[in-house]
């Protein structure tokens, strides 16, 4: 066991710096010429150049990465010889917007992207595996038939459609619920749990919504599945009561394909969820990729598209661990 | 609950099973009987898709809450179970009757230990420790003879090899002494020593504890060797049941002559049982007579043709019955 996870450490290591390396590459070869975004309205030739001075784009491919890289690890100054500023550890470089860090940036929007993602991971995991248990327990019957219309509905149900949707009835016509304001980044602020819950509500029920009925799938069949094994057909015939068969013996092994979904979803989600964060103008970490694509701001658009790579792959191995754990077979691989 | 010792300990009588399929109503059983004293081994025979695994099923009450139909009875010690709840039937299973199945390793539990998977069967049925319970686990391992059973009670069930693993399941289905252990085809999935050995395993802890048997299976062989008693099942029902050695002295159905018929010696087993011409009847529409007639080479005998119109009855003397119209017809023959 202890092998198995120096190795998928490691393994997570090696990856993370491959994958830093290609984003680094790809926003170099794209499209967009850095300097030029970084010069800003009058650009004449020469602006260009000082520009790629200060961006350090006159040194070779791979000291640019380097210099990127050891910003993680050490503070240092950014900019033309003369105008240099002081870009403190962890650094990822300044937007060419604000000439804020970006790593300043990305902090002050994770902790929207956090209560967007806790609160809607809890909803949709209660809701989804809940009810994908229910139906799979109740096949074929009412209940059954219920929950899965009901899921088929969801999973066709676009988050922008029913984030307008909820903003239009609880917000609008009833007046139930006040409109998310970027006052309250977390539980712990002046609002108050509370607050923060109900001014994340909605986002979460738009989220949820849609991710439950995938779970309930996945929940459901996974479950059939599991409920059909020789060793439910055991677990039955040793007298077990009806609880210990279903949650000790079946909710054991088929809610292990949950887990691996559950942890790839966090792990997405934490690199912001793009289309909720701009529905309900939560000024998280995906509303500010966006925002920084649209407005040529290089740094942080990259810097946010790595650490959304990132927390995939750490999800990744988180699960691979969960994995290893649930299911002793896989620890000898 | 006293019964008269001479009443047997299971009797099966007239059991009926049906399953609801989208293609019709599959009859699995169509009037099995058999019976079963105490600490007798009685082995099942019969076809792929006669009925075997179902009657077994049947038994466990694994068939209850489900779309099938049971009729009939099962009585366990005058006790019918088929008249059971679900919940009244737990009490009995893995305490009264127990089971092990033709792959051990699908039939455990792949994430927890093999050890915790037997104690598990023991706490259902025994108030005991979580302790405890993993002692008598322990003892278990070591009395199918497992080496090392503290060590290897840790162990995961795809870390033990084939035979070891049916060894644990014996293990696993023995902890509670029952009365009745059903085995359905327990050594198909394992190698030919392997087999050897659980089967003389199985026969010296029946001897051991005096528990009862139902042992499933294709071969022949494997009857010859370990069996009191054969029932010969075919369409669902039992076409024979006799002791082994009347079995192979005096077979009297003429499905059961093909069966014998076919086998090469006695020492030759592991091969499926296809030996007579043509096929079972289709369980979504049966005949109206008998159910081998299709098949059977003595049709002629019968007169009118009853064989295609008239079910036969399972009927017979000595404790040898046979289900074929010629039983009525020869009620004088010589007992063999
Ligand atoms: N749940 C079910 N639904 C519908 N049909 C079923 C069901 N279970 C069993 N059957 C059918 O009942 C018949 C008897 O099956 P059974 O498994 O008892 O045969 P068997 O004698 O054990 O055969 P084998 O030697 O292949 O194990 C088969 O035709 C099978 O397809
Ligand atoms: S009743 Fe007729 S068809 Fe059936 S076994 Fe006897 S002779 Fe054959
Ligand atoms: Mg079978």
């Amino acid at each position: 066991m202890t092998s198995f996870l120096m190795r998928r450490f490691v393994a997570m290591i090696v990856l993370l710096f491959v994958i830093s390396f290609v984003t680094f590459t790809l926003f170099q070869l794209g499209p967009a010429d850095p300097a030029a975004a970084a010069c800003g309205q009058e650009c004449t030739p020469q602006r260009i150049a000082e520009a790629r001075v200060a961006l350090g784009m006159d040194k070779p491919f791979l000291t640019q990465y380097f210099t990127y890289m050891s910003g993680l690890f050490s503070s240092h100054m950014v900019g033309a010889p003369g105008s240099q500023a002081l870009c403190s550890w962890p650094c990822l470089g300044k937007s060419f917007q604000t000439n804020e860090d970006v790593t300043t940036i990305i902090a002050r929007a994770l902790p929207y992207t956090l209560s967007v993602a806790c609160g809607a991971v809890v909803l949709w995991t209660v809701a989804g595996v809940g009810l994908g248990l229910l139906a799979a327990l109740r096949k074929g019957r009412f209940t059954d038939k219920l929950i899965v219309g009901g899921a088929s509905v969801g999973v066709s149900l676009p988050i922008p459609v029913t984030g307008l949707l909820l903003l239009l009835l609880f917000v609008s016509t009833l007046d139930l619920l006040p409109f998310t304001t970027n006052e309250i980044a977390s539980p712990f602020g002046a609002a108050g749990p509370g607050g923060w819950f109900l001014n994340y509500l909605l986002p979460w029920v738009a989220l949820a919504v849609l991710f439950s009925a995938q779970y309930i799938r996945v929940t459901r069949s996974n479950m059939l599945e599991t409920l059909g094994e020789d060793f439910m057909r055991t677990a039955r015939s040793k007298g077990l009561s009806r609880r210990s068969i279903v949650f000790r013996h079946g909710a054991r092994a088929g809610l292990t394909p949950v887990v691996t979904m559950l942890g790839l979803d966090i792990g997405s989600l934490l690199g912001g969820a793009v289309l909720t964060e701009t529905i309900f103008s939560v000024p998280g970490v995906g509303f500010t990729a966006v925002h920084a694509a649209q407005s040529g701001d290089l740094p942080v658009t990259m810097a946010i598209t790595m650490m959304a790579a990132f927390f995939i792959i750490v999800a990744n191995v988180l699960v691979d661990i969960a994995y290893a754990v649930i299911d002793p077979r896989v620890r000898v691989a | 609950m006293t019964t008269p010792e001479d009443a047997p300990m299971l009797a099966i009588r007239d059991l009926r099973v049906s399953f609801p399929t989208d293609d019709g109503v599959v009859h699995a059983v169509n009037g099995m009987d058999l019976t079963l004293a105490r600490g007798e081994t009685v082995g099942i025979v019969g076809e792929s898709g006669s009925g075997k695994t179902v009657t077994s099923q049947a038994l466990m009450g694994l068939l209850k809450d489900t779309t099938a139909s049971v009729t009939g009875e099962i009585l366990l010690d005058g006790q019918d179970l088929n008249t059971l709840t679900e919940t009244q039937m737990r009490a009995y299973r893995g305490k009264k009757i127990a089971m092990i199945f033709q792959d051990p390793l699908s039939a455990m539990h792949p994430f927890y230990p093999v050890g915790a998977q037997i104690a598990e069967a023991y706490r259902v049925h025994n108030n005991v420790s979580k302790k405890a319970a993993a002692q008598v686990a322990v003892d278990m391992l070591g009395r199918v003879g497992i080496p090392d059973p503290k060590r290897r009670y840790a162990a995961y069930p795809h870390e033990f090899s084939g035979g070891m693993r049916q060894r644990a399941m014996i293990a696993m289905a023995l902890v509670c002494e029952p009365e009745l252990l059903i085995a359905d085809e327990p050594t198909t999935a394992l190698d030919v020593t392997v087999q050897a050995q659980i089967l003389d395993l199985l026969n010296e802890l029946q001897e051991e504890t005096g528990t009862s048997v139902i042992l499933v299976t294709h071969d022949l062989g494997v009857v010859a060797e370990v069996c009191h008693q054969v029932v010969v099942m075919y369409g669902g029902v039992c076409v024979e049941q006799a002791t082994v050695a009347n079995l192979f002295d005096d077979p009297r159905h003429p499905y059961t002559q093909g069966l014998l018929a076919s086998m090469p010696s006695l020492a030759r087993r592991s091969e499926r049982l296809s030996p007579i011409p043509g096929f079972p009847p289709s369980l979504l529409a049966l005949p109206d007579g008998c159910l081998f007639a299709d098949r059977c080479p003595k049709t002629h005998l019968v007169p009118d043709g009853a064989c295609a119109t008239h079910r036969p009855t399972l009927t017979g003397v000595d404790g040898h019955p046979s289900r074929c119209h010629l039983e009525t017809l020869q009620p004088t023959r010589e007992v063999a």
